[in-house]
């Protein structure tokens, strides 16, 4: 059984199409980086999942109840750090705790899980002094409550200090190897690429990619940059090279020694052949992976 | 069933509101202060006649000034129970776990009724005490009595003001309704009854009649109002307990002007305010 089943998910505020057709499928167990850039629909994706919204169109099952109809059901296994939330000033982290586990219905002691996101010392602080990365910590002890099957964090890294981030990468780590599915949104690559098992990218309400980083990578032309190092450019090699079949730019570099070109993988040994059959020295030869952020862009601007 | 929960946190977050501190003192300065200006310094008239302050007439006396109050502490504490959460986005970690809609809009009634109640039993406490020092015949059971009614009448505001607070994500608009409705009802509602009734007429009061269809619409529609509902079963229920005989006097006229019909009126603003707030909440987008 699928965690999560979007089908024709369509959603409008208004003028403003947020979803227009998305289609998604997340098999139990996996660890789901769900990208795109701020307001391509990733948080409307999120509400609707937990029926903060109503979609327009289409399905939407979650561990296999229907999100809008058996929403309680949903939410007793699913724990969730919301974006853009706020903590109850007035009550303690240790009272957050307790109300999660009074909610669920699952009975147990506040103490564990605040230790395991590291609040164990504040339990006993009201909430409203605390940092974002504290109320983040805490949103996160909530949602830890009860063992839950799937955990949706939406956008889990914006108020976390680089440790906190670490921490929060090793609890996914930690679910994720008791067979939890983790759905993760964010709007930077980097953040994900670690922990997800596949990443889903949405852009303008549309899921434009789903696939493994790597997956991504070799889809993407100009995915990964051969460089080599020649004696000299011989006349014509640049014009014999842009050619070949699978290469989608040549640029020539320094001081006219080093050539960048942007291929497919399989034909970089093509590439240094052709080059060395239009007379060149080659000395050396390294390929470049595009930065994620620049694979990430592919996918988000620009023209479709 | 996750209602308990949400009620629960609700009253513990909302108890220790600062406001709601200031509230109680004030309720607690006028419980007092109101008992002790009917029986010392302007007695009802019945008690310059018969020269004795009862516990009845100092109710009577009193009612008139809870009617206003507390509304005012109710809608204080209320007006912030849904819109605030929205507003400031606590909800997403309330709607994040597993409640549903109706157990939030009715887990925040009781929650915040039991913290208007909390307000209220420290003032009336204190009342009771100046009460029973300063009544010349004072009557422990028709006090409670009182209070217990005071206390139905401020779970109507607390109703109808988390009714409101359920179709805004903006607490200051949920305020300034909530404080309108409470206006309307104060001081408009009277007024117009009186205009529908002379719409009803043909843009005239002439003609109108003591057991007309108008004027029994006239009355009907008065006793909607649920301050006067709260008067009326006030008044109604003390008047009982100290002497049966002017109770049954009223005994045949219309069951709406009944002075049991008032505990109708106030359970219906009661149900109906929350059902509304439910069914927008239920519905909306948040």
């Amino acid at each position: 059984m699928a965690a999560i089943e979007l089908d024709s998910v369509e959603k409008s505020f208004g003028d403003v199409r947020a979803l227009r057709g998305v289609d998604l499928t997340v098999p139990e167990g996996e660890v789901f980086g769900f990208l795109g850039p701020n307001g391509a629909g990733k948080s409307t994706t999120i509400n609707i999942l937990l029926d903060f919204v109503r979609p327009d169109a289409g399905s939407v099952r979650v561990l296999g109840h229907d999100a809008a109809g058996d929403s309680v059901a949903v939410r007793k296994r699913t724990g969730v750090l919301p974006e853009g939330f706020d903590v109850y000033d007035r009550l303690t982290a240790r009272e957050h705790v307790a109300f999660a586990i009074d909610s669920k219905g699952t009975g147990g002691d506040p103490y564990p899980v605040l230790e395991r996101v590291g609040l164990a010392d504040d339990a006993g602080r009201k909430a409203g002094g605390f940092s974002t990365g504290m109320r983040q910590r805490l949103a996160l002890a909530m949602a830890l409550v009860g063992d839950p099957d799937l955990l949706v964090l939406d956008e889990p890294s914006s108020g976390l200090d680089p440790n906190g981030a670490r921490e929060l990468r090793e609890i996914v780590t930690q679910e994720a190897a008791e067979g939890t599915t983790v759905f993760f949104s964010s709007h930077i690559l980097g953040q994900v690429e670690s922990v997800c098992d596949r990443v889903g990218i949405i852009r303008e309400g549309e899921l434009v990619a789903v696939d493994t980083i790597e997956g991504l990578r070799s889809n993407v032309a100009g995915g990964s940059t051969l460089v080599v190092e020649v004696d000299a450019v011989p006349e014509g090699a640049v014009e014999r090279l842009q050619r070949l079949e699978g290469v989608s730019e040549v640029a020539t570099e320094g001081d006219g020694t080093t050539l960048r070109i942007s291929c497919e993988d399989d034909v970089k040994m093509d590439a240094v052949q052709e080059l060395e059959s239009a007379g060149a020295d080659v000395s050396d030869f390294t390929t470049e992976e595009a930065p994620l952020e620049d694979l990430f862009a592919a996918y988000t601007e620009g023209e479709r | 069933m996750s209602w308990q929960a949400v009620a629960e946190k609700d009253f513990r977050d909302a108890i220790r509101s600062r406001l709601l501190v200031v509230l109680t003192a004030l309720f607690a300065l006028f419980a007092a202060g109101a008992a002790y200006v009917v029986t010392e310094i302007d007695p009802p008239q019945q008690a310059q006649f018969t020269g004795e302050v009862t516990t009845v007439l100092l109710i009577v006396g009193l009612v008139q000034a809870t009617a206003v109050f507390i509304p005012i502490v109710a809608i204080a504490v209320a007006y912030r129970a849904l819109a605030g959460e929205r507003e400031s986005g606590s909800l997403k970690l309330l709607l994040s776990l597993p409640n549903s809609r109706r157990d939030i809009v009715f887990g925040k009634f009781l929650g915040r009724s039991g913290v208007v109640a909390a307000a209220l039993l420290v003032g009336f406490s204190i009342g009771l005490v100046v009460t029973a020092a300063l009544a010349d015949a004072f009557s422990p059971l028709e006090y409670l009595t009182f209070v217990f009614i005071s206390l139905l009448f401020a779970f109507v505001f607390v109703a109808i003001t988390v009714g409101i607070s359920a179709f805004t994500a903006s607490t200051s608009r949920a305020a300034y309704a909530a404080f309108g409705l409470f206006a309307v009802f104060q001081f408009l509602w009277s007024l117009l009854a009186r205009g529908l009734v002379y719409v009803l007429n043909g843009f005239s009061f002439e003609g109108i009649e003591e057991g007309d269809v108008l004027f029994q619409l006239f009355q009907f529609l008065s006793i909607l109002d649920p301050t006067s509902a709260y008067s009326q079963a006030t008044v109604w229920v003390v008047r009982r307990i100290a002497d049966s005989e002017e109770a049954q006097s009223a005994a045949d006229a219309a069951f709406y002007l009944q002075d049991w019909f008032g505990f109708v009126i106030l359970a219906v603003w009661i149900a109906v305010p929350l059902a509304v707030g439910y069914l927008r909440f239920e519905a909306v987008d948040l």
